[in-house]
């Protein structure tokens, strides 16, 4: 039950975290964002702690080379939070998946 | 996925409009010098520079107020705002007053323009300020003088002058291209920093208006001083293509983040 509770708290960390980051640009590209997770790959912000690579591939898409500084803003957020495993590794493949 | 010269590409309406602007101003210049004058130099300027104002108009409103692109977006919409003010001057002074819209009001609206373009891309790029390296900002500016080494040029082979009024006039004349070189760092650098991106299309469209602006007032300022400009002269064209160019950089920026929250 811990372990559950544990997951939703971190999959919330990755939500604040990414809303944050993208809500600088407009609320429109917040949305547009959220639904193109949605339409393309049925996953919603928080469950992007288990596939950042669509996330990033998204911003990828959208911002070209600046998706770098968007993703550099989602790891300062996230790094406000208590590190942990699953954070880092979000963070990780987030910043190295190509 | 797409790049910007594939996307430009399959954009036929920024062709046909641009085609359409061309063969409209070509026909009225050869019809006579009045029509135009009256058509190219003052009626077409209200539906292009008018759509582009109600597009910045129609972001902002989309976008709000709060963040550095809310910011932005109404900074772009004052600036639409205030050439579209200047556009109308230009038409006052010509067609309703019958004075000379060159050098009038209209340039101090043209010029107030500038500052808050700029102030638009500078809050446009904020969020990914820390991606410019002084490579890239050194670049656009290098690259941003060719925009006013024919202005300086020109000025400087001007053979006499008579007055105060003239020098004046030239002064104002050589601003133009010196503030379109201001605007244009800015614009390379977003067109670098979004590459390969979507919104790049936004920044390449602006680019190319830029550009345009400041190919039409050099060419403004090179007629001016070779006595050879009057209203409706065919370098009207380009600062009408330049409108466009802004219009369908809103409008692109509008479609692509066009979904709602689910």
């Amino acid at each position: 039950m811990k372990r559950d509770f544990d997951e939703e708290l971190h999959k919330d960390v990755i939500a604040v975290s990414v809303e944050k980051a993208l809500v600088q640009f407009g609320n429109p590209v917040l949305d547009e964002v959220e639904s193109r997770l949605s339409d393309d790959y049925n996953i919603d912000f928080r469950e992007c702690l288990e596939k950042p690579e669509f996330l990033q591939r998204i911003l990828r898409e959208y911002f070209g080379e600046s998706y770098k500084e968007i993703i550099s803003t989602i790891k300062k957020n996230v790094e406000e939070f208590t590190p942990n495993k699953k954070t880092e590794e979000f963070l990780h493949v987030i910043t190295n998946a190509k | 996925m797409q790049n910007n010269l594939e996307i430009i590409g399959n954009q036929k309406n920024i062709l046909y409009a641009v085609i359409a602007i061309a063969v409209v101003g070509l026909i009225a210049n050869g019809i006579n010098d009045e029509i135009g004058n009256l058509i190219v130099a003052n009626l077409s300027y209200f539906p292009i520079a008018g759509s582009f104002m109600i597009l910045s108009f129609l972001i902002v409103k989309k976008y709000g107020v709060k963040g550095d692109h809310g910011k932005a977006w109404i900074l772009l919409a004052v600036f639409a705002t205030v050439w579209f003010m200047a556009e109308t001057l230009w038409t006052v002074y010509d067609l309703v007053l019958d004075i000379d819209p060159y050098p009038s009001m209209a340039d101090f609206f043209f010029l107030l323009g500038y500052p808050f373009l700029f102030a638009f891309t500078i809050f446009y790029l904020k969020p990914v300020r820390n991606l410019i390296t002084k490579k890239i900002l050194g670049i656009a500016i290098l690259a941003s003088t060719t925009l006013f080494i024919p202005t300086i040029y020109l000025t400087m082979i001007v053979e006499e002058i008579d007055n105060s009024t003239e020098i004046n006039e030239v002064l104002l004349a050589s601003s133009y291209p010196i503030a379109d070189a201001f605007v244009f760092v800015p614009a390379i650098i977003g067109v670098t920093l979004f590459f390969k991106g979507r919104v790049n299309f936004l920044w390449t469209l602006f680019l190319i208006g830029i550009i345009l602006t400041a190919i039409g007032d050099t060419l403004f300022l090179s007629t001016y001083l070779n006595e050879d400009y009057y209203g409706g002269h065919i370098l009207e064209i380009i600062f009408l293509w330049a409108y466009l160019m802004f219009g369908f950089g809103v409008k692109s920026h509008l479609n692509m983040f066009k979904n709602k929250k689910k």
